[in-house]
């Protein structure tokens, strides 16, 4: 157990609802399964569902979100994740594809070189962000919907609005489809990464420092902590995962789209709110968005199973999510009288 | 005839820490009553809890002879009190006119503003403060004082009984006060009650009838200002506390630390001064005299325009404060809530200065070294709490000192700039603090503090610089200057 978490759980004595916290998530997690189990015990239940459809389909957004909750530990947030993820993604299969925009045949280039670029194109993409937020003094919500524009425009241009197929270099292909210790790359890309960002937010001095800017940022500058470099490095590490959460999507379809990271904005930031309900006394924290994007796929998955229309499937989701972070707001209210 | 306003035995305090106890105070129709008391006294809280901001937690207050009880600000004014604020409460960009009625109903021609009608309205309340103003230009473009005549105008058209006027002057020039007096005198003459609370005692004879002084939370003195004097005023505001909380002062080193030549920055202005080993050099003055700015000047948290800064013999340049503590000079700040804590346990506050140094391989942070260093400040400091793990804000004032005081400490200054190291500390803590800051200067530290507490300042200090609106007034040996002289120096004057 670590610090953070003995401490959290010291304070959450104080209240029936702190008290209640820790086990809100999973057990709505549960219920969720419980319910849609019960009323398709053969389709919802079933291992391919639960594995295929919901675990590593999760991967994409769980990536990303677990980048956006570093954002959101420095008390920002990263309206940007999609756009960036598609350019960081147009840019690679631009690269590998085998059939060039105007349809003549293209030779893949080496696929680490393209993975490494679309990488890269995350990070200064980030970094930009995190450089027009922090030492510039744009607020986070201008500055990163400003820069979605941005970089999902550039997207469209280099795949001249598009979708690149025939990205079928195995290499590429297998980063997502193949399969390593009996689980899905995909799955293991996603807790590697989530691992990596869980390490650096809680245990080492980077981390720690990023809680204290977002808690307070004036008490962190007296406390010595140069509070710019860390919130424009918590929009880098977001860059990354964004891209990174791209180019395995592509993988995953041999196809490079930039309608597909559109959803990765909201969910993600869906997700970290969820986690931030659920442990941490309110604070954004890495198993709690991993929880909570795990939380949103299985519903879901769930109400695709049912005959509820589809586009009122969203609706309820979106509910869900707004009453998921009532009772966190309502406690915050009482406190603050 | 009973009195307008009447407040009887109003008792408040925060987190343990008594700041209104017990105190009486009344208004009548047509008079101007001073409120007067030295930083922390109370006076805000007053006002606060007349303006529905806080909440009285004992006492009773009626208007009128109607006992009253306010939730939020908007049953204060309903109940007749408008309160004119240190800072203006203006809207920018709206009209002179939209701001004076803001708070009412505007009125309207099929839902639309008519703008004539406003503008009209609002005219004629200016002029019942006897002021010509073009309403229709927007209120930013207005000089200081047309501001507070609009704040007063608002206020006007709102049916205020009681007009509480903090600190109106403070942006003011002379020529602009002698305008607001005469507003404040036509207010008077409508019967209206007016609270004055100001720092400046020469207007107060100026302009109140009668006066009550705060200190520590209590009723001091009361009276009307004929029979009173400003020295007698000032003796009452200083009073004397008991002496024996206070520790010896030790004997400072010979060497000089710091040198400070000519130093300006914003608000401060041509300031000279050293600091040896060992020595403890107190800052006094007003609030917003400077005293502040040149601490964090000194700790690199402000940018400083001229002059020159020596530390250890060599020239000094903070460009951050992170930069600061790694020369070992490293302030503790004024405001716990604002600048010292970090939501969280008590343990994650005491450890943020020190991160780096609490890890394994210098990368990831050990849990086993962090709660060594917490529980050796913890008995160091004496904090009294259930635990490290507790939150932070949980914890009483002086324990939250306390645990600021173990944060800053752990980075083992050199030099160490603490401003108002007592503010809203209970007594007992106050002395732990004293003896603290003793043992450090006993072991060579050098030490600036900033207080507003001159009995404080002169008690724990070896010498006292004295700032006045920006300007250095004089440096007095603390064992040869009494608190009146002390205090005379912070109205800028010399005896």
């Amino acid at each position: 157990m670590s610090l953070e978490q003995s401490i959290t759980q010291h304070d959450m004595k104080k209240t029936t609802y702190g008290r209640l916290r820790p086990f809100l998530g999973p057990v709505s997690l549960l219920a969720i399964i419980a319910i849609f189990g019960s009323l398709y015990p053969d389709t919802f239940l079933s291992p391919t569902n639960l594995v295929t459809n919901i675990l590593e389909s999760v991967a994409f957004v769980g990536i990303v979100a677990a980048a956006q909750t570093v954002v959101m530990v420095v008390g920002d947030f990263d309206l940007a994740v999609g756009g960036l993820a598609a350019f960081a993604t147009s840019t690679t299969a631009g690269m590998l594809t085998t059939a060039s925009l105007d349809g003549t045949p293209h030779t893949p280039g080496a696929v680490l070189p393209a993975v490494l670029i679309g990488l890269a194109v995350g990070l200064v993409g980030g970094a930009l962000s995190g450089f027009l937020v922090s030492y510039v003094g744009v607020l986070a919500f201008i500055a990163t919907l400003g820069m979605a524009g941005v970089f999902s425009s550039l997207a469209y241009y280099a795949s001249d609005g598009k979708p690149v197929y025939g990205l079928v270099e195995r290499n590429f292909v297998d980063i997502a489809r193949g399969t390593s210790l009996g689980l899905s790359n995909k799955i293991w890309i996603m807790l590697i990464f989530a691992a990596i960002i869980w390490f650096i937010l809680d245990q080492t001095p980077l981390g720690r420092r990023m809680y204290a800017v977002g808690g307070n940022p004036e008490a962190a500058r007296y406390s010595g902590i140069n509070t710019k470099l860390i919130r424009m490095i918590a929009f880098t590490i977001c860059g990354v995962g964004a891209a990174l959460g791209g180019l395995l999507g592509s993988a995953s379809t041999a196809t490079a789209n930039v309608t597909a990271t559109q959803p990765f904005m909201l969910n993600s930031i869906a997700a970290v709110f969820i986690g931030m309900a659920m442990f941490r006394n309110g604070k954004p924290n890495l198993p709690g968005t991993i929880l909570g994007v795990i939380t949103l796929r299985t519903l879901e998955n769930g109400l695709n199973f049912t005959s509820i229309n589809d586009f009122l499937q969203s609706a309820i989701t979106g509910a869900v999510v707004v009453i998921a972070v009532i009772p966190s707001a309502l406690s915050r209210i009482r406190q603050s009288r | 005839m009973s009195n307008l306003l009447e407040i009887t035995g109003l008792t408040k305090s925060f987190g343990g820490t008594v700041v209104l106890n017990n105190v009486d105070l009344s208004v009548g129709a047509g008079e101007v009553r001073a409120l007067l008391g030295e930083n922390g006294a109370g006076k805000s809280t007053l006002i606060k809890i007349l303006a529905g901001i806080h909440h009285e937690e004992s006492g009773t207050f009626a208007i009128d002879g109607v006992k009253q009880t306010f939730r939020n600000p908007h049953d204060s004014a309903l109940a007749g009190v408008a309160t004119v604020h240190q800072e203006l409460m203006i809207s920018p960009g709206l009209s002179v006119a939209e701001n004076v009625l803001l708070g009412t109903k505007m009125p309207t021609r099929l839902g639309k503003i008519a703008w004539g009608e406003l503008n009209r309205t609002a005219e004629k309340w200016f002029a019942e403060l006897g002021q010509k103003i073009d309403v229709s230009r927007p209120v930013d473009e207005l000089s200081a004082v047309q501001m507070t005549m609009t704040a007063i105008a608002r206020a006007l058209c709102l049916d205020a009984k009681i007009l509480i006027l903090d600190e109106p002057t403070a942006a003011l020039t002379d020529s602009e006060v002698h305008l607001l007096f005469a507003t404040v005198k036509r207010l008077r003459e409508r019967g209206m009650g007016i609270i004055y609370v100001s720092h400046r005692l020469e207007e107060v004879f100026m302009i109140a009838d009668t006066y009550t002084v705060l200190r520590n939370g209590s009723k001091v003195s009361e009276g009307k200002v004929v029979d009173t004097s400003i020295p007698e005023i000032i003796n009452s505001m200083a009073g004397r506390e008991v002496s024996s909380i206070f520790p010896d002062r030790s004997i400072p080193g010979s060497n000089e630390i710091l040198s400070v030549r000519d130093l300006s920055a914003k608000k401060i202005r041509g300031v000279n001064f050293t600091v040896k080993a060992g020595e403890t050099l107190g800052i006094g003055g007003l609030a917003g005299s400077g005293r502040s700015e040149i601490l964090r000047v000194l700790a690199g948290a402000q940018r400083r325009a001229s002059g020159t800064i020596e530390l250890h013999g060599n020239v000094y340049l903070p460009k951050s404060v992170g930069g600061a503590q790694t020369d070992r000079v490293v302030l503790v700040p004024q405001e716990r809530r604002r600048d010292g804590l970090i939501p969280g346990s008590i343990l994650s506050n005491i450890v943020i200065t020190t991160l780096s140094k609490l890890t394994n391989f210098g990368f990831f942070s050990s849990t086993r070294m962090e709660r060594k260093m917490g529980q050796a400040a913890w008995e160091k400091f004496d904090i009294r709490g259930k635990s490290l793990a507790q939150e932070i804000f949980t914890l009483s004032g002086g324990n939250q000192q306390k645990v600021v005081l173990a944060k800053f400490l752990a980075l083992s200054p050199s030099l160490l700039l603490i401003d108002e190291p007592t503010k809203g500390v209970d007594v007992t803590t106050r002395s732990e603090i004293y003896r603290l800051l003793a043992e450090l200067a006993a072991e060579g530290m050098s030490i600036i503090v900033v207080s507003s507490e001159l009995t404080e300042l002169l008690a724990i200090s070896h010498r006292v610089l004295v700032m006045h609106e920006g300007r250095q007034v004089s440096i007095l040996e603390s064992s040869t200057t009494t608190e009146a002289e002390a205090l005379l120096a912070c109205y800028g004057r010399t005896a």
